[in-house]
């Protein structure tokens, strides 16, 4: 396919961003810490999908696409790629997250027990009011809730397969690899993926395109520190804190290539508040590295990583197929012109058979 | 308090006190911006847990700025897009290095500490009042 410039239509181009602010703008009027404060969940995702982690820019983004998320993280992801890369934080360690929410599905009981935190997973969906009851926290601890991983023993105990270590990092915003793919690549392409994405090809491993049926290690939200070292006394600095979401999930028992039998792990993690995009990530995850659950040897779309490698990026999904609105007279043209070409070379061809 | 606590701390106090602190600096010492507060980004890894490695999760914005107070130069990045913010920060850097008005920066950013302690401890009750053992049936 190819592409033609085209021009003229600036008067029609001018007349429509006009009709688009008008019929958006007023949702300018919507401070950028209410949206912060009540949308949070909005906010979290465009800031995961768009890969940078800023609530004032995320809720710009959201008011300049008056909601549309994906748009959002659209305009959230070029101002990424405007600004100077400063350098790279500490590395963050799930472990050491202030937890604000932690299940386990797989364990009952657990070192550190299960948080639910704010969470309306045992809410009826129904939109009616609902009386709020009457809680009393003042008996409860105001300790800190840091606490290893449901999963931390038995990693201790040899129990689960290891992945090899890769000595560098992948970094896909700079090189986008071929494959085979580093893990680091696969996990950064997941961790800014589009959730709707990964949620879909998570599905397919639990319906008729894989046989996983994952539990949850560990699912745990909370904050985490982003540290730097200060320039001039070269030590650590807190830069600030980030909310984020890791799960762990567990498949089965299976043995490894060292013909051990180990348990089977996939591994999420993103930016803000968003189970449903780590839950699927981990699954993705444990799909791909451990394909001795495809059914049957059939093509397993979660365990194919080229699908994963380039279909799950929503600006890159969402830019490609809203590209086809855009003039492709040409493009078209051709087609038309070859189909006529071809249809008069036929009826000839049909006339002198006659 | 270290030096080290000043960028995290100093995010924590509300912006009109820091203002404040900063006027009156500026009004008894020299105050220079050697880079204008400048919205950057810190590219952040996280720790795989199956294979030990690490992997770029996104990446953080940050504004920083580096300023010198009577020439002894200081640094601040703070979270997200907050140019002031990130100017008041390296002048209380600064100054703290260079001794100047450190009571009054002490001060202000151990209120803030203990403000923001106060709201963690509400939070953590709100957190381990959803603790829940569930019970087999």
């Amino acid at each position: 396919m190819a592409y033609y410039a085209i021009k003229g239509g600036e008067e029609a181009i001018k007349n429509s961003l006009d009709f688009y602010a008008d019929l958006t703008n007023s949702a300018d009027e919507l401070e950028d810490e209410v949206l912060i404060k009540s949308l949070t969940f909005s906010i979290d995702r465009v800031m995961s999908e768009g890969s940078l982690y800023s609530k004032k820019l995320a809720a710009r983004s959201i008011k300049r696409s008056a909601g549309d998320l994906l748009n959002a993280s659209f305009f959230l992801r070029a101002h990424r790629s405007s600004c100077q890369r400063i350098g790279i934080s500490r590395t963050i360690d799930i472990n050491k997250m202030r937890l604000s929410r932690r299940i386990s599905s797989a364990f009952k009981d657990i070192e550190g027990g299960q948080l639910l935190g704010p969470s309306n997973d045992y809410e009826i969906k129904l939109l009616v009011d609902l009386k709020n009851e009457d809680v009393n926290i003042e008996e409860y601890s105001s300790k800190d809730c840091v606490i290893k991983s449901a999963l931390s023993p038995l990693r201790d105990d040899d129990l689960i397969k290891k992945l090899p270590k890769e000595e560098k990092i992948w970094d896909v915003t700079r090189n986008y690899p071929s494959a085979p793919y580093p893990r680091s690549a696969v996990l950064q392409v997941m961790s800014r993926a589009e959730t709707g994405s990964l949620l879909c090809v998570g599905y397919t491993t639990m319906r008729g395109y894989g046989d996983i049926h994952p539990t949850i290690g560990d699912l745990r939200i909370g904050e985490l520190d982003i540290d730097f070292t200060h320039p001039f006394t070269k030590k650590d600095v807190k830069v600030g804190s980030i909310e984020a979401t890791a799960v762990e999930c567990v498949g089965t028992f299976n043995q490894d290539e060292n013909g051990d039998t180990k348990l089977t792990t996939g591994f999420g993690f993103c930016f803000g508040k968003n189970e449903t995009k780590a839950i699927s990530m981990s699954m993705i995850d444990l799909s791909l590295y451990n394909t001795h659950y495809s059914v049957g040897g059939e093509h397993i779309i979660a365990a194919d990583f080229d699908m994963i490698m380039h279909h799950l990026d929503g600006i890159e999904s969402f830019g490609m197929t809203n590209h086809f609105k855009l003039p492709h007279y040409v493009t078209f043209q051709t087609d038309y012109q070859i189909f006529k070409s071809a249809q008069k070379y036929s009826n000839d061809k049909k006339g002198d058979a006659k | 308090m270290k030096r080290e606590d000043i960028n995290s701390l100093a995010q924590l106090v509300a912006k009109a006190e820091l203002k404040k602190l900063y006027t009156k600096i500026n009004e008894k010492h020299s105050i220079k911006v050697l880079t204008a507060p400048t919205e950057q980004t810190l590219l952040v890894p996280v720790k795989d847990p199956i294979s030990g490695g690490e992997f770029y999760a996104g990446e953080v914005l940050v504004t920083s700025t580096i300023v010198s107070v009577d020439n002894i130069k200081g640094w601040s990045m703070v979270m997200d897009s907050n140019n002031k913010l990130s100017l008041y920060t390296a002048v209380l850097d600064a100054s703290f290095e260079a001794n100047i008005f450190k009571d009054e920066i002490k001060t202000l950013l151990k209120s803030a500490k203990k403000a923001e302690e106060k709201a963690n401890k509400e939070q953590n009750k709100k957190v381990n009042s959803t603790r829940v053992s569930f019970d087999l049936m």
